[in-house]
């Protein structure tokens, strides 16, 4: 089952894949001539209807393309395969698609059909392409072409070529009729199909096969056509998606996924993040995957039918309100990632019982900590219960100071962003707990002979906050600094808001940021997560020494195997360019979307994109 | 070879005396997989052709000074180590220190820093800090041949060796006797040869001797320049003074001679004073590492019964002689942690004597984990991930030899036969499997 539902996400995978190439191809060809695939990109297909009603009901996942010229805009735009080998790992979509070409016989069928091979398979594929996958490695695949007749040609030209050349084995290339129909093998069994109103039907087993040609004659059991739960899945998709994954709770159920609902209880993290989705898409529904790829990016779409769940201990991710929900991201220079959370994080501390029934040893942790920083305090009404449930997260590249230097392993500044309930009471409060930390930090260091941070008072914008910082009087090498330098915590109060940032780089940013007027919450969605691509890409680079040296010993490479790997990220970073995920219920339905800006306009970024939410709210 | 030595081998006027191929000891494939085995971890087939063509005496001259590029490569590594200005956490110290071992062009020299590692039995647990494990090892590998009077000058001197023994502070009030004891008793004459009163004398010596944040720091004020007597000799001794005395005390040349016969000759059976007083007192002599590696290496005592199988190999041996054998790094992170669970955990020697090796590395525990471990390089899955492909070896020297595969593994892997019974229930067809068998087999563990 998991292999099936592996290959299915491959195969919805390529076309994400290629567009992450073709935009490695843009990047680096920024003033070139556009490709015959993005003038295509321009006309939609009509809707196709898909055969489902030959589709037997045992199916467990089904795939469907309907707008098949947008995928194959991405797959066979033949000025991708230089590209290809920026990243070798990448180099099996290259394969694949010489193996279309390679199957197609060339130059034999272009000369025959007076095309060439990538218009014969746009044809061939015209009325869209259903794949559906059963138990014990079964699958089915329904190609419509645009044509009856052309279909039938080029079956006939195929079958003529498989014939000769399966002179010496004559069992290699067969038909049996069934139901009128004939199914043939051109390979011994390994495979089978018939062509049938316009249609090629394909399977690995013939049992398979045979039932799709019993349910087109009106016999057979039920087909997934009037599988209710299929249907209701289906009826939550958009009507012209270019693609779309149907997977049924048999194999929902039994995804490994890291964050399981069993696993979720060990990890407190996990549960604050995903606790409020676990279980919208792990239950007797089908799920729904939607690709598109609108203006040659592309978009994918989680659909599960769970609702959110405003009471009991999981309410926590909830707005009471269904106007509310997270705020758009902050944006601040040299963004590498953003986050914007709708987390009621005394709620969730005050059913922590509930919540982790195991105590485990980093709770334990956490609660002994927490009682010394918040000492005398009630840590979920005092503490959580003092900031409201609107928490921003922002990962930025680092700007060095030259008077001190550059650390030879550069770690992004990473800050937490919360709105005070009370700020003139909680600001002090806070504010001491992040001393009595620091405090603990250096008598930690101090017992290993370890140099400690110093406590000063720093001033932005007219805001003064607190920050930490290790003295660099003695550091010869300013170019290749311990790792230490990445820090220099510092702790902000500044008008409600309250940051904890790991720079005081990214705290001046922040205040800065936060100094715009303060934008609406973004109804029905609890979180966004944004990704930006380049500022990624820039990062690993600057660390790609130590990455190259970690795969050497971790996997065993050369130096230019570890050297290629490496940088294949980059390259799959910038191709990226803005990545977007947004998760909620924004109409009561439980949706997972992720949007990959392949083409950001102008080199935009993710952070241009949050700008674009604030103004969307103002 | 036979597996019982006569008693003509072990006299001291033949074991010393150079080794020279003749009709009984003929230079063969057997002797020179011996040699490179005890010299490095574990030949290649390209190696082992080459030594057979080359002859003893080139070969050692070879084993001594290693490949051309041995310089570049560990100048290479030395760089992958750090990070900085501090040095990779430790367990990517001994995961790139296991890479140089498989890597090397001059295995010998990493076989002797391994040696002296477990002499001095740093523990980096105790040191706490990356940079002064990986400084101490580079310290052993740069006087690994030279005289062991710097050898132990350095290291007595070094964070890393105070640090393991306790001794990171030596105030003149209240000199660090725990210390002086360790330095007597583990580095130089051994239990035995010292009194009580020697032990507070050399703790006098060291005192001044500071370990401020990783590194040694001198404070003159603390310093006790009474005299003191320290193995027999009296006078205003320091630190430097006592590492010269001790380095040319009889007893340090003895014991180690015993622990360097025991590392490259045998470890069955302790050889007699008449075995190894004429090394012993050589190196009392000159204190020349290298010219007592050379002289074992070189004599007969090496080639004879009296070695031939007569050690056990360590895990970091078992596994290096497997990669080297089939010319391919695996993730050594990982090996590094496999080994660790056989017993040999580089970085972290588990008493301040070191491994104790011989027999202690084999039970049924770890029998069964090598064999785990030989099957996760060669046929998987386990927790290593890249494989050892002894396939494409084969091929590579298939033209040389035009014998079986199976036939061919013996040569790189055993040299010698195996046992009839092994070889009554013949080979499996893929050499992975075969490869696997053979590194299962208890004579695969003899070095």
């Amino acid at each position: 089952m998991r292999k099936i539902i592996i290959a299915l996400a491959v195969i919805v995978g390529i076309p994400v894949t290629f567009g992450v190439l073709k935009a490695i191809r843009d990047h680096h060809n920024p003033h070139g001539t556009r490709h015959v695939a993005t003038a295509h990109a321009t006309a939609r297909q009509a809707p196709v209807h898909f055969p489902e009603e030959w589709i037997p009901d045992a199916a467990v996942a089904v795939l469907e393309i309907g707008q098949t010229d947008e995928i194959l805009n991405l797959l066979l735009d033949p000025a991708l395969s230089g590209r290809l080998n920026l990243a070798p790992q990448l180099s099996g979509p290259a394969k694949w698609r010489q193996a279309i070409g390679t199957w197609m016989f060339r130059q034999h069928f272009e000369r025959k059909f007076g095309a060439d091979w990538q218009t014969l398979v746009r044809r061939l594929v015209k009325g869209g392409v259903t794949v559906a996958a059963g138990s014990e490695k079964t699958f089915v695949a329904i190609v419509k072409g645009d044509d009856a007749d052309f279909v039938q040609k080029l079956h006939d030209e195929l079958v003529a070529v498989a014939g000769r050349g399966a002179r010496q084995n004559p069992g290699k290339v067969s038909q049996t009729p069934y139901e009128g129909v004939p199914v043939w093998t051109l390979n011994g069994g390994n495979t089978y199909h018939a062509v049938v109103d316009g249609h090629v039907v394909l399977s690995n087993k013939l049992p398979a096969i045979r039932a799709v040609l019993d349910l087109r004659a009106g016999k057979g059991a039920g087909s997934l056509a009037k599988r209710a739960e299929f249907l209701s899945a289906k009826k939550s998709m958009g009507r012209d998606a270019a693609a779309a994954l149907y997977v049924s709770p048999a194999v929902m159920n039994n995804l490994p996924l890291p964050h399981g609902p069993q696993r979720l209880q060990d990890n407190p993290m996990a549960v604050l993040l995903l606790a409020a989705y676990a279980d919208a898409f792990q239950g007797d529904a089908w799920t729904a995957l939607e690709l598109d790829c609108p203006d040659g990016n592309v978009s994918l779409r989680l659909s599960g039918t769970g609702k959110p769940v405003r009471t009991g201990p999981k309410a926590f991710a909830w707005p009471a309100a269904d106007s509310d929900g997270a705020l758009p991201n902050l944006v601040v220079p040299r963004q590498v990632a953003n986050a914007s959370l709708y987390r009621d994080l005394r709620h969730f501390y005050a059913n922590k019982d509930a919540l982790f029934p195991e105590r485990t040893s980093q709770l334990i942790f956490f609660e002994n900590m927490m009682g010394i920083f918040f000492s005398g305090r009630d840590i979920a009404e005092d503490v959580m219960g003092a900031v409201d449930p609107h928490v921003r997260l922002v990962v930025a590249e680092q700007a060095y100071d030259p008077a001190i230097g550059t650390p030879s392993i550069q770690i992004p500044a990473i800050a937490l962003v919360f709105r005070m309930r009370d700020p003139k009471r909680f600001g002090i409060i806070a504010e001491e707990a992040w001393q009595k930390m620091l405090g603990l930090v250096n008598f930690s260091r101090g017992q290993k002979a370890q140099p400690g941070m110093i406590i000063d008072r720093l001033d932005h914008s007219g805001v003064r906050y607190s920050c930490a910082a290790f003295s660099h009087a003695e550091e010869k090498d300013k170019s290749n600094l311990d790792t230490r330098f990445n820090f220099r915590p510092a702790i902000v109060h500044h008008d409600d808001y309250l940051i904890f940032s790991t720079t005081d780089g990214l705290a001046n940013d922040l205040i800065d940021a936060l100094g715009k007027p303060s934008p609406k919450a973004i109804a029905g969605i609890n979180s966004i997560v944004e990704i930006n691509g380049s500022r990624l890409a820039s990062l690993v680079e600057a660390n790609s020494e130590s990455m190259i040296r970690d795969n050497m010993v971790k996997k065993g490479q050369t130096r230019e195997q570890a050297e290629k790997g490496v940088a294949a990220i980059p390259a799959i970073a910038r191709a990226l360019g803005a990545a977007t995920l947004r998760m909620g219920a924004p109409d009561g339905k439980m949706i997972a979307e992720l949007n990959l800006t392949l083409h950001p306009p102008n080199g935009a970024t993710a952070a241009t994109t949050s700008q674009a939410g604030v103004a969307a709210n103002e | 070879m036979q597996s019982t030595p006569p008693d003509s081998e072990l006299s001291p006027d033949f074991a010393w005396a150079p080794y020279r191929p003749s009709v009984q000891a003929p230079w063969d494939t057997i002797r020179a997989g011996h040699l490179l085995r005890r010299a490095g971890a574990g030949p290649s087939l390209g190696d082992l052709r080459r030594a057979l063509a080359d002859g003893p005496a080139k070969t050692i001259d070879r084993i001594f000074h290693g490949e051309s590029g041995a310089g570049a490569f560990n100048r290479q590594i030395d760089d992958y180590e750090v990070q900085g200005p501090n040095a990779r956490p430790i367990d990517e110290l001994r995961g790139w220190w296991l890479r140089r071992m498989i890597e090397s062009p001059h295995p010998l020299l990493e076989r002797m820093t391994l040696f002296w590692h477990g002499w001095f039995a740093i523990s980096a647990a105790r040191i706490g800090q990356p940079r002064a494990a990986l400084d101490h090892v580079r310290m052993l590998r740069a006087n690994a041949f030279g005289s062991f009077d710097a050898m132990l000058a350095a290291a007595t001197r070094d964070p890393a060796t105070l640090l393991t023994a306790e001794g990171a502070e030596n105030f003149k009030a209240k000199a660090n006797e725990h210390l002086g004891r360790q330095l007597l008793a583990r580095f130089t004459v051994g239990d035995g040869a010292f009194t009580e009163a020697d032990a507070r004398d050399t703790a006098r010596a060291f005192t001044g001797l500071f370990v401020r944040g990783g590194q040694l720091r001198e404070v003159p004020r603390e310093h006790d320049d009474g005299t003191k007597t320290i193995l027999g000799q009296t006078g205003a001794w320091s630190d430097r003074d006592f590492a010269r005395i001790a380095a040319a005390h009889p007893a340090t040349a003895r014991r180690i001679t015993r622990a360097l016969y025991r590392h490259i000759i045998a470890e069955d059976a302790d050889p007699s004073d008449a075995v190894i007083d004429p090394l012993a007192s050589a190196f009392a002599s000159n204190r020349n590492i290298g010219q007592l590696v050379a002289s074992m290496l070189r004599s007969n005592l090496f080639f004879s019964r009296a070695a031939y199988r007569r050690r056990i190999k360590s895990p970091v041996e078992f596994a290096v002689g497997l990669c080297r054998a089939f010319e391919k790094t695996v993730p050594t992170i990982q090996l590094g942690h496999a080994l660790a669970e056989l017993g040999q955990d580089l970085y972290h020697p588990p008493t301040i004597k070191g491994w104790a090796g011989g027999t202690r590395w084999i039970n049924r525990q770890t029998m069964a984990g090598r064999i785990n471990l030989a099957r996760a390089l060669f046929l998987g899955p386990g927790e290593i991930e890249t494989r050892l492909a002894p396939g494409p070896i084969m091929a590579k020297y298939g033209d040389a030899s035009p014998v079986a595969p199976a036939q061919r593994l013996l040569e790189l892997l055993l040299q010698d036969n195996i046992p009839q019974a092994t070889q009554a229930a013949g080979p499996p067809d893929d050499p992975a499997a075969i490869a696997f068998g053979i590194a299962s087999l208890p004579e695969y563990q003899m070095a």
